[in-house]
Formats: C-alpha cells, structure tokens, sequence
C-alpha cells in the first residue's frame, strides 16, 4: 500500500510538470505572438513619427526661406501695385534686392516645388497640390501667398515683400 | 545568478518560471509602448507649435498696424 501511494504520487509529480509545460508553452507562445504584434505596431508608429516630424521639420524650414527670399523683394516707389504674376502652376515677382531684373520664382511640377531666387533653386518633394497668388490689400499687393497640401492637410503661408518699416500707425 | 538545482526541475517552478518571463517580457513592451506613445503625443504637440508659428507670422505678415514704405 505505501509503495503504491508513492507511485502515485510521483505519478502525480511527473503529470503536473507535463501539464505545466504544455501551460507554459502555451503561455510563451501567446505571448510571443503579442509582443511581435506590439513590436509591428511600435515600429510602423515609429517610421510615422520620424516622417511627421521631419515634415513638421520642412515645413518650418520652406516657410523660413519662402518668408525670406520674399523679404528680398522691394519695389520702388515707382513699381505697378500689381507685381506679381501668377501663371498657372508658376509664380514670378520682380524687384528682388531692388533689382527690377532680378525676381524670385516658384513653380509647382510633377510633384516638385521650385523656389528660387535665380541663383539658388531650392526644391521640395513633399507637397501633393501646391497653388500661388498675390496677397493684396485692394489693390495694393504687399505680398504672396503660397497654399500647400500634403497628406490632406492644408498649410497657407503668406509672406509679405521687404522694406523699410514706416513704423506703427495706430488707428481710432 | 543561482545554480540550476534539482528543485528547479520539480513541480511548480517551470511555470513560475514562464510567470517570471511574462512579467518581465509585459513590462518590456508597456514601456515601449508607454515610450512610443509619449513620442507621438511630443509629436502632436510640435506639429501644433509648427502650425501656430506660420499662423503667427501669417497674421504678422497681414497686419495692417505696421505699414510697408516703398522705397
């Protein structure tokens, strides 16, 4: 009788341990299933991130040149109120650094953003739709406008042309 | 790190064992999780602040206060 209940139990033993692996088993492979799910997961949210960011990154970055090359046109006292000329996917304003021969550039083709100040062309590769025109208060155009459109979002930068500032006029 | 005895082999320790790992293992990916998702709330935030600043200098761009001279 003794020698049965000691069979018995180490019966007993060797079965839990058995099923105790095939929990285990189960166990890991549940998990290794969810942390590859949560690894796939994590790396797409990553690839994300670093695209949003470095977009975030260019956008800042068009708007800092885009504001500055526009910064670079001064028109004369003598210059029309209409400078700007904004031909299809194509914009050009004279009177860069004062020159009336000088003049900056946009253009929006096969997917690419030219800016350039003729020069230096700078070229962006993010945009989807991309559309220019005058910024003008009445008739008086002070500046341009450049509407950009990448991933469904809708950015509208408007920049206005160099010169001297008159100062503040308050107004009653 | 302790010696492999002859007790780890019985009963009840394999799968504490496999308890021990699922810890670990759940903790590793709550804080990579936790880490990724306070990635993409920084993103959010600096993609808003992206967007504020051209907004700004739209609106400074526009503004009919400071007035231009031609020259």
């Amino acid at each position: 009788m003794r020698r049965i209940i000691r069979w018995s139990i180490r019966r007993n033993e060797r079965g839990s341990t058995i099923l105790e692996v095939l929990v285990a088993l189960f166990i890991l492979s549940t998990l290794g299933v969810g942390a590859w799910h949560a690894l796939g997961v994590s790396l797409r949210m990553a690839t994300h991130l670093r695209s949003s960011l470095t977009a975030g990154a260019r956008l800042l970055q068009l708007d800092d040149q885009l504001r500055g090359i526009v910064g670079r046109v001064i028109p004369p006292f003598w210059a029309p109120s209409r400078i700007v000329e904004v031909q299809g996917d194509t914009l050009t304003v004279p009177y860069l650094d004062r020159n009336a021969e000088k003049s900056i550039s946009m253009s929006f083709q096969d997917g690419v953003l030219t800016v350039s100040d003729g020069e230096h062309p700078m070229r962006y590769f993010e945009f989807t739709r991309v559309t220019f025109a005058a910024a003008a208060d009445g008739q008086n155009q002070y500046g341009i406008t450049v509407q950009l459109e990448a991933d469904g979002k809708l950015v509208l930068i408007t920049a206005r042309f160099g010169g001297a500032p008159a100062g503040k006029v308050s107004f009653p | 790190m302790g010696r492999l005895t002859r007790a780890h082999a019985e009963a009840g320790y394999i799968l504490l064992d496999v308890l021990v790992a699922l810890f670990i293992v759940l903790v590793g990916l709550t804080t990579l999780l936790g880490s990724m998702r306070a990635a993409a709330s920084l993103a959010v935030k600096q993609n808003a602040r992206v967007q504020s600043m051209i907004q700004q200098r739209n609106a400074d761009a526009k503004d009919h206060s400071v007035v231009y001279q031609k020259e």
